[in-house]
């Protein structure tokens, strides 16, 4: 005769053992899943990094100085004129934060430029 | 009832047989092993090899080529972000596997194919040879952007899902192509890649310029991708199995807006003068970084091979102010001046009397001179003038009265060591650029090729007027710039720092900006003092630049004109204008040396003779000057000299014009009496 015992001992180890054999199943897949995620996300990273460099170069060809030589000579923006240095102020940024992160850390000095008078 | 089964006696015959054909098994078994153990163990990579290459492909993965960036810190206030003059934009080229394509749609595709791409007529001829050739990958074109690539691609998987084409028989490669968001801005100086690369390893070929100095840095090293041949794995998914590694950054000297200008007006300059071509080199006299390195006509690094294969458009590839020597004519005699100052101070040492005052009035209608067949002459006849005049006038023969003093007192060997020591004429500046010529300076006791001796007796004289010596522009922008810091040394450069980025590090593999100046004191401060002041007033009233007057700034400077030497003889119809100087005097910031290549010989009513260097180079020293103190925030420091017009305008009050005005009396006191 096979005792009462014996039976639910064996049937809490399967129990126990299919638990384990699922859980390790949804990991896999998990793995699975998180695999082929990888390699659609490194495709649009690879894609935004190539639309990145596409843009800073166009950005960089707008902003190419023979164009805004020309542009400076236009009756539009004649009248525009660099600053002199001594008319460039340069302002400590919230100097009180500045002076208290100085003190915890050696942080570099935060400056902010402000140009006025500009004829 | 049981029933025996009778078991045959095997004889020994039988047993013999059996236990041959059992030999003969363990036998063909035993070989088995053997195949097994060559096929896995001695040909197991061969084969794994081959496997692979079945059903796999491995692809290089690009680097990405460092870039150069340009200076913007030479404003002091309001820096802007360092800005990419080369960087390597992502580009795709296009690939087809002609086995995998079914003949019928052949046509179809190369038709479409031509269509998004935009094809000629003679590339669509080598289109068809390439899809109809036994192959399964052929390259059918290079250098596509992303929206072309994403184009093909839409109408791609439609057509080959529609035809049933495995879908692997057309695929792109990644790749990276140098890419000039300003044009032909610094041309000359940067140079540029080849199309086609090293197909190994994916190194660029330089064609020259800093690509080529600095390719060590720039390059970097192609990664490695797997793919997948078998059609269920589309040809452009596959794993990264070695990351690239990218080149070093470069960050330059050379300020884009400042080479903006200097293009600009050098461009303006030469169509005006009718030159054949110019240059402009503009240094920072304390740290000897180049600003700016202009040359005109421009080298558009993009259809670099038009230049390479037109003969006479090669020439425009070169940088002619490192790579090319000239006679500088008189921009020399500031430098030859300096040098007879620095023999007074050298008298004085030895507790002998100077050999010469500035303001000594010297007799200079006499042109003959030791040594020399014909005499020495000057553009005007001058009696009598002292150095002041003399630079102002540019005077070969007053130069040449005080050269042979300090040649009498002090021999030869001194002069030419004053040349090489002060000024390392003769030797190559290290500019980091290939290539570039260390000029001439004439040695003693030294033979030129054609027997005759390098420094003859006449040498000196031939100094004065800066022939017998071969200089290029970077060694007399030094020259100028050891004047204008105070008599210091200086080496010119064209780079701040070479920077390697790597997964967010960042590694700095050389750097000048925390040079300290070497302070190797070259002149005596006195010798500096009276050498300016002479040269202040070229640009006055009475000098030969007084095109070069901006208003606003003071300057110093010296025109030069020198006649270049063809088939061996001096030219009298092609001639090398020059002006260099510097502004503002006190703390100059920046050494400005122009130079005309041929301009025209005539004459301009109300200028003079066009080829002169102040004729044709100080008005484009004088433009492009302006402009570059006003972007870099100079305030004026000669506020009263201001254009004709301007309220604020008093030339009673304008620096150096009292000193203009006695100078002139006295000249035509001496002169016109």
């Amino acid at each position: 005769m096979i005792s009462k015992k014996l039976i639910i001992r064996t049937t809490v180890v399967i129990f126990m053992l299919a638990l384990c054999f699922y859980f390790c199943i949804e990991k896999q897949n998990e793995f699975t899943a998180r695999q082929i995620e990888i390699v659609s996300l490194a495709k649009e990273i690879d894609k935004l990094y190539a639309q990145n460099k596409k843009l800073t170069y166009e950005i960089e060809q707008f902003e190419n100085p023979t164009k805004l030589l020309q542009l400076s000579q236009s009756p539009t923006y004649a009248h525009l004129k660099h600053p002199f240095v001594q008319d460039v102020l340069s302002m400590k940024e919230n100097l009180l934060a500045h002076r208290e992160a100085q003190k915890y850390n050696k942080s570099k000095k935060h400056t902010l430029s402000v140009a006025v008078g500009v004829k | 009832m049981t029933r025996k089964i009778l078991i045959p006696k095997i004889d020994y015959d039988d047993k013999k047989r059996l236990a041959y054909v059992q030999l003969f098994l363990f036998f063909l078994f035993f070989l088995l092993l053997i195949q097994f153990y060559k096929i896995q163990i001695i040909e197991g990579d061969m084969w794994t090899k081959k496997a692979e290459a079945q059903h796999q492909q491995t692809q290089l993965e690009p680097y990405v080529r460092g870039s150069f960036f340009s200076n913007p810190y030479v404003r002091t206030t309001h820096p802007e972000e360092p800005q990419a003059l080369v960087m390597d934009v992502p580009t795709f080229h296009l690939y087809i596997d002609p086995t995998s394509i079914p003949m019928q749609y052949k046509k179809e595709m190369i038709l479409k194919i031509c269509e998004l791409v935009n094809c000629s007529s003679d590339k669509k001829a080598k289109l068809i040879r390439e899809f109809h050739l036994k192959s399964r990958c052929r390259k059918i074109w290079c250098w596509l952007d992303s929206d072309t690539k994403e184009k093909i691609q839409k109408w791609w998987f439609t057509y080959s899902g529609e035809k049933k084409i495995v879908r692997n028989a057309l695929f792109f490669s990644n790749d990276y192509r140098r890419s000039y968001p300003f044009g032909s801005l610094l041309g000359q100086v940067l140079h540029t890649v080849q199309n086609e690369k090293e197909p190994h390893t994916m190194q660029c070929y330089p064609t020259g310029g800093l690509e080529m100095y600095f390719n060590d840095y720039l390059k970097g090293i192609a990664g490695r991708r797997i793919i997948m041949r078998s059609p269920r794995h589309p040809l452009d998914v596959g794993q990264v199995v070695e990351r690239p590694k990218n080149g070093a950054d470069i960050y330059l000297t050379i300020n884009h807006y400042l080479q903006a200008i200097a293009e600009e007006e050098l461009e303006k300059g030469v169509k005006k003068a009718q030159a054949k071509g110019g240059w402009v080199v503009m240094m920072d006299p304390f740290s000897g970084e180049i600003y700016a390195l202009a040359q005109y006509p421009f080298f558009d690094v993009s259809l670099y091979q038009k230049y390479f294969n037109n003969k006479s458009m090669v020439e425009y590839t070169k940088l002619k102010p490192v790579v090319d020597a000239f006679e500088p004519g008189s921009i020399f005699k500031p430098l030859t001046l300096s040098i007879c100052l620095q023999a007074n101070e050298e008298m004085i040492k030895q507790g002998k009397k100077p050999l010469f005052s500035p303001t000594e009035k010297v007799a200079t209608s006499n042109g003959y001179f030791p040594g020399r067949s014909t005499p020495l002459k000057d553009t005007h006849m001058h009696h009598y003038l002292n150095m002041y005049m003399g630079l102002q006038k540019s005077s070969n023969i007053y130069l040449g009265r005080i050269l042979q003093r300090v040649r009498e007192k002090l021999g030869d060997e001194w002069l030419r060591n004053a040349y090489a020591n002060i000024y390392h004429l003769g030797d190559k500046t290290q500019i980091e650029y290939p290539a570039e010529t260390p000029g001439l300076l004439p040695r003693i006791g030294k033979l030129h090729p054609n027997g005759r001796p390098e420094w003859s007796l006449d040498t000196p004289y031939s100094l004065v007027v800066g022939h017998s010596v071969l200089v290029n522009s970077i060694q007399m922008a030094r020259c100028y710039s050891i004047i204008a810091n105070g008599g210091y040394d200086v080496t010119p450069t064209l780079v701040r720092k070479i920077v390697k980025k790597e997964n967010d590090k960042e590694e700095v593999l050389l750097d000048h900006t925390n040079k300290k100046i070497d302070k190797i004191k070259m002149l005596d401060e006195k010798v500096v003092k009276e050498l300016i002041k002479a040269m202040k007033y070229t640009t006055k009233r009475g000098g030969t630049a007084f095109l070069a007057d901006m208003p606003g700034y003071t300057k110093a400077g010296k025109t030069g004109t020198s006649e270049k030497i063809i088939d061996g003889k001096y030219s009298q119809q092609k001639f090398i204008s020059s002006f260099i100087g510097f502004t503002p005097v006190k703390h100059p910031r920046f050494v400005l040396i122009v130079v005309m290549d041929e301009p025209a010989v005539k004459y301009v009513p109300g200028v003079g003779k066009n080829y002169h260097g102040g004729s044709c180079a100080a008005p484009v020293f004088k433009e492009i000057a302006m402009r570059a103190l006003q972007y870099l925030g100079e305030p004026f420091d000669d506020p009263y000299n201001r254009p004709v017009g301007d309220p604020h305008r008093d030339m009673e009050k304008a620096d150096w014009m009292k000193e203009v005005k006695s100078l002139g009396e006295l000249y035509r006191q001496w002169n016109e009496n």
